[in-house]
């Protein structure tokens, strides 16, 4: 199956921890970076002098956190051009946020919320990613959530309303393995069965992360190794899919860069 | 609900119920409880199932318990990274608390968490005298430093002149010149002294109330690290007119007429100001 991108290898996201590392002149063992969007809309200093240095040798995406495309509240505009600004600035392989609300009534709890999987909240979602990407000039790329409950009000299932959400504003997907699992375990899912229903020609991007497993339910911490469970649905993804762009997140508890090159290292090996 | 999409009314409503539930200051069952004294809870909801369901591991409250637990806990590391020291004066627990208040009298409106703390030195001072708490306005002033070291710190970096660039300015040129300064200096007015208190804290030492004590600081960044220096306060007078954009005349001329101002000291002095100014980095232009 086509990509909905080329693949553009496995990398890391760029945290301040690593900007000594990543800026010194080693070799570095990845193949590109992506960036918290946020954290580098209100800055001109050390964070986007890296970013800047970073850019000439790799490719960079963008990720961010605070779209808010599932609320209630007018689309933040103003925001939508910062990041249009930065994405064109920088020129970034590609930008993107989530499936997801962060705040509402002009209050924001910089959280990843979740929608209701409704018909009215999937047409209001649409609607606004459509005009979100009417302002940002691109398609935006899109990630499925790690979710801690439900609603009595869901209709539909998660994996198939991020799929029409994808096919009705035509937006692509950044599908994170780790999110996909635990979810899963939150809510007594079956991943495999996920990712079988996944529309992969539109899937962009991969994320792996580690989480806090406590049993009956998992966190999606960011602050660990990816697990074996999280690993095994990554190599199926490779077995029926093929690669798609890659990128290992971990932003608690940061370790030195070599950890994430290990990381790294062994999603390159299930590729192939 | 006047600003909402047509046919989106029972999605706003439980966006609105569920922020209310897990921002709420005094946690998950406060917010319940708040939100339905408000008229917040969804449209034919008696309990909590009836919008949550749970499941047969965690309950509705257990799973609103996660974002609860977060929302706070994210919102207070934010604020605790902008303030390192203040949590160092005022132990983790009563500046948790605090930030918690903080919180809830100043809920975030902003998609940037760097913007969460703006309204917290003000905040301190107000707590500082309803609370008879004086050390809490002190917390206030090393806020202010702290914060406008991280904004010094946003900005871009200048090429520094080098450290003769006003003194070899010819006499005449001094009347009209304009200092142009690196981006992101301020020099900030304080009540009370907070050097020591925030040395100590960044050597994780025992962290002394800071004394009342008038004070100016400068804050700025140099080679993309973060610096504080304590300034004189006729400095700082200069330093103000300056930074506002007079010319070098204007601004000595204003600093010398004020009554509390020794003319001779000031002339003895400013050549050493000068110096000083341009060998930490802060001149970057002077424009004639």
């Amino acid at each position: 199956m086509s990509p909905a991108r080329p693949d553009l290898g496995v990398g890391v996201g760029l945290r301040m921890a690593h900007f000594g590392h990543v800026t010194s002149g080693v070799p570095l063992g990845v193949d590109l970076f992506e960036i918290l969007t946020e954290n580098f809309l209100f800055t001109e200093g050390r964070p986007m002098h890296v970013l800047e240095q970073v850019r000439r040798d790799h490719e960079v995406v963008m990720h961010g956190v605070s779209m808010n495309l599932g609320s209630t509240d007018p689309l933040d505009t103003e925001h939508l051009q910062r990041v249009r600004t930065l994405a064109d600035r920088i020129e970034a392989a590609w930008v993107g946020d989530h499936v997801c609300w962060t705040g509402v009534a002009g209050r924001n709890g910089h959280d990843l919320y979740p929608v209701p999987y409704t018909e009215e909240a999937l047409g209001h979602m649409t609607e606004r990613v459509r005009r979100a990407q009417d302002l940002l000039g691109r398609q935006l790329v899109l990630e499925n959530p790690s979710t801690y409950l439900t609603f009595t009000s869901d209709g539909i299932p998660e994996v198939e309303w991020i799929a029409r959400l994808a096919e009705d504003a035509d937006c692509l997907l950044l599908l994170d393995v780790n999110n996909v699992y635990v979810s899963s375990r939150n809510h007594g899912l079956d991943p495999v069965a996920y990712l079988e229903q996944v529309p992969w020609h539109r899937v962009a991007q991969h994320h792996l992360a580690g989480h806090t497993d406590h049993g009956t339910h998992c966190i999606d911490t960011h602050d660990a190794p990816v697990c074996d469970e999280v690993w095994a649905l990554y190599r199926w993804v490779q077995d029926n899919v093929g690669p798609i762009t890659t990128i290992v997140e971990w932003d608690g508890d940061v370790p030195g860069f070599d950890v994430l090159e290990g990381e790294v290292a062994r999603a390159r090996a299930l590729r192939g | 609900m006047a600003d909402i999409a047509p046919g989106t009314a029972p999605l706003d409503r439980l966006q609105r119920w569920m922020l209310r539930v897990v921002t709420h200051r005094d946690g998950l069952e406060a917010g319940l409880a708040a939100s339905r004294d408000e008229g917040l809870w969804p449209d034919g909801a008696d309990t909590l199932a009836d919008v949550v369901p749970g499941n047969e591991r965690l309950t509705p409250e257990e799973q609103l318990h996660i974002y609860a637990y977060a929302y706070l806990a994210r919102l207070q590391e934010a604020l605790v990274a902008e303030s390192p020291s203040v949590e160092a004066l005022l132990g983790a627990e009563r500046f948790a608390e605090l930030l918690a208040d903080y919180l809830r009298d100043h809920p975030s409106t902003s998609t940037s968490l760097d913007h969460l703390g703006r309204d917290l030195a003000p905040w301190l001072d107000r707590r500082a005298a309803t609370d008879d708490a004086p050390e809490l306005a002190a917390a206030a002033d090393m806020v202010r430093v702290e914060q406008g070291m991280d904004r010094a710190f946003d900005h871009a970096p200048a090429e520094p002149l080098p450290a003769d660039a006003v003194a070899a300015l010819p006499p005449d040129a001094w009347a009209t010149a304009r200092l142009g300064f690196t981006p992101g200096l301020e020099v900030l007015a304080l009540d009370h002294d907070v050097g020591e208190a925030l040395r100590a804290a960044r050597h994780q030492e025992t962290v002394p109330i800071p004394p009342r004590r008038p004070t100016r600081v400068a804050v700025y960044c140099r080679d993309f690290r973060r610096y504080r220096r304590a300034v004189d306060p006729t400095e700082g007078l200069l330093l103000d007119a300056l930074l506002a954009g007079h010319t070098l005349g204007d601004a000595l001329q204003g600093v010398a007429t004020r009554p509390e101002i020794d003319v001779a000291e000031l002339l003895g002095a400013v050549g050493g100001w000068f110096r000083g100014w341009a060998e930490a980095g802060w001149l970057v232009a002077i424009d004639r």
